[in-house]
């Protein structure tokens, strides 16, 4: 009997953990279909932000900054809009969703699926970032010169790839004439109506309610307020890191609109934030920043060993020096502002390093790379394109009076190596051959 | 002196065993069909993500209404695949995506994985849809 009863138990016992385990597999299986299906929400949501986007587009006027006059172009405007009729054709499994994308250059996409589970909503997010696909001729040559009205360009420095030159006559021994074009073709057609689609959003934040007056000062013991949008009118705001340990990270992505300065310093961490500032935005000591869109009408500022990636557009200057880098994927355009800010300017120098594709527009643009700074990518100057160091990659100029002290071209070497994997064109350049994914991130 | 059992002990232990068993055999069964839903279930899972991997990289035009027969651990399994775009999205009286200059309307697409039941016979274990841009994405 106890021999029954012991047989019994045991049954009893094999019967319920394969009970417990076919119950808790189901479980398991259940949340890793609704995982998935949650994830193709998210990827879904990419697709409808990239529509939106990209359906932003519509003709408009020329830019100024097109030496050549013939060339027409088109110009995108960016409406603060989310609506869209991209859905499902029948009922989705859950809701997505995504953040209206800050500007058209490099185009980074938040979006999330959502399903319920147990009640509580299983939410898989993605990041996105993407570029354009360049048609491959313009971007060949090692140096394109525009200047229709210059002389010989005297390159003192090494030319590893061909050099293109725009001239009216036949071109020297030694150059390859430019084909039929303008340097506008390396100038995102977009650039113009998305700086106006900043200042638009900017008068809208500092005039909403949610603006604060004055500005802020943040901090690992004062951090910013858990809030996706954050507005400072009239004053500065300062992201103080630690100077010691590890790097302060103030948390998720927010938009901060800040009328005043923005500066970012010691050491910390900042993923995916956009920033409009009416002033300066300074980026130094360890500070990284990545993945940003940065819009600023006070020029850029990175030093020390901070790091910055993303898309920047500002007026004035932008300037990398020291140690600091400007990361890859990166964009950064600059266009004439007021007073000091009238000539725009960009400058990698010290010891920094960029991989990036750059643009300074206008005849008076600048861009000068230093003997210690290390560049690759593409660097587009409406004016002059000077060359301490090397330039790997493809520059390209308006002006040709290299080897005139002070002027472009310089002593500079110029290196047409393949561009770096992963290299980012922006999205607004005329004849792109699509879409390219640059960067891909799930985070649930 | 060792004692046997008790022909009540004996009819005792039967009446357990009887009483018992049926609950228990239920459990064993439905523990059994529980887990094999399971792997059917995990299964169809893993080839709607092989389905998805391989249309990713497709014309979504080539995916429309065809299906894709796979072995996998012995099991034949077949993947169903359709594709709305902006002419079903109208049909449907659905309003029209916007059309983008450089970019056309995402598309729907559907992907099922059905099991072979026998003669023949398919019977659908998941179904799964997501949009997806129409353009061709480079790497």
């Amino acid at each position: 009997m106890p021999m029954v009863l012991f047989g019994m138990a045991l049954a009893i016992l094999i019967a319920a953990a394969g009970w417990t385990r076919a119950w808790s597999r189901r479980t398991e299986s259940a949340h890793l279909c609704l995982a998935w299906q949650s994830r193709l929400l998210a990827e879904s949501a990419t697709a409808c932000a990239l529509q939106d986007a990209m359906a932003r587009q519509v003709p408009a006027a020329v830019d100024s900054t097109a030496r050549d006059t013939t060339a027409k172009r088109r110009s995108t405007s960016v409406q603060d809009t989310a609506d869209s009729a991209c859905g499902f054709l029948g009922p989705a499994p859950g809701t997505m969703s995504w953040e209206p994308p800050a500007g058209t250059q490099l185009l980074s996409v938040h979006a999330r699926g959502s399903v319920l589970e147990s009640g509580r909503p299983l939410v898989v997010e993605l990041r996105s970032i993407w570029g354009g696909a360049p048609p491959p001729d313009p971007f060949s040559p090692a140096l394109s010169l525009w200047d229709r009205n210059a002389g010989v360009p005297r390159l003192t420095g090494k030319v590893r790839g061909e050099v293109r030159l725009r001239a009216d006559s036949a071109v020297p021994s030694g150059f390859v004439a430019q084909p039929s074009g303008g340097i506008s073709e390396f100038v995102p057609s977009s650039l113009g109506s998305d700086t106006a689609a900043a200042l638009d959003r900017m008068a809208v934040a500092f005039r909403s309610e949610d603006a604060h007056l004055g500005g802020a000062r943040f901090s690992p013991s004062d951090p910013p307020p858990d809030q996706d949008s954050l507005v400072y009118t009239i004053g500065d705001v300062v992201f103080d890191g630690p100077w010691t340990g590890d790097a302060w990270v103030p948390g998720g992505s927010r938009t901060l609109f800040v009328e005043g300065r923005v500066e970012f310093r010691g050491r910390m961490a900042l993923d995916g934030w956009r920033i409009y500032a009416a002033g300066p935005v300074v980026v130094q000591d360890e500070a990284t920043l990545l993945s940003m869109d940065i819009f600023s009408e006070g020029g850029v500022q990175v030093s020390d060993k901070a790091s910055v990636s993303g898309q920047i557009l500002s007026k004035g200057a932008l300037v990398v020096s020291g140690d600091a880098s400007l990361a890859a994927p990166s964009f950064a355009a600059v266009w004439p502002g007021k007073g000091a800010d009238s000539i725009p300017r960009i400058a990698v120098r010290d010891r920094a390093t960029a991989q990036a594709y750059l643009v300074a527009l206008g005849g008076r643009a600048e861009i000068r790379l230093g003997a210690g700074a290390d560049f690759r990518g593409v660097a587009v100057s409406g004016g002059l394109l000077r060359v301490d160091g090397t330039l790997r990659g493809v520059g390209v100029a308006g002006r040709v009076d290299c080897g005139q002290p002070g002027s472009n071209c310089s002593d500079g070497n110029f290196d047409r190596p393949d561009l770096p994997a992963g290299f980012a064109f922006p999205l607004g350049l005329q004849g792109n051959l699509g879409l390219r994914l640059v960067s891909w991130e799930t985070s649930r | 002196m060792k004692r046997g059992y008790t022909l009540v002990e004996v009819l005792m232990a039967l009446v357990i065993l009887a009483v018992l068993a049926v609950p228990l055999g239920y459990v064993l069964e439905t523990t059994g069909k529980g887990s094999a839903r399971a792997r059917l279930q995990d299964q169809a899972l893993a080839v709607a993500q092989e389905a998805w991997s391989v249309s990713r990289a497709t014309d979504p035009d080539s995916l429309r209404d065809t299906v894709w027969d796979r072995d996998i651990s012995g099991a034949r399994w077949r993947i169903s695949r359709d594709v709305f775009d902006s002419a079903d999205r109208s049909a449907a009286g659905l309003p029209p995506i916007r059309a983008a200059a450089a970019l056309q309307p995402p598309v729907e697409i559907s992907v099922c994985a059905l099991r072979a039941g026998g003669d023949d016979d398919w019977d659908t274990v998941r179904c799964f849809r997501w949009l997806r841009p129409r353009t061709r994405i480079l790497p």
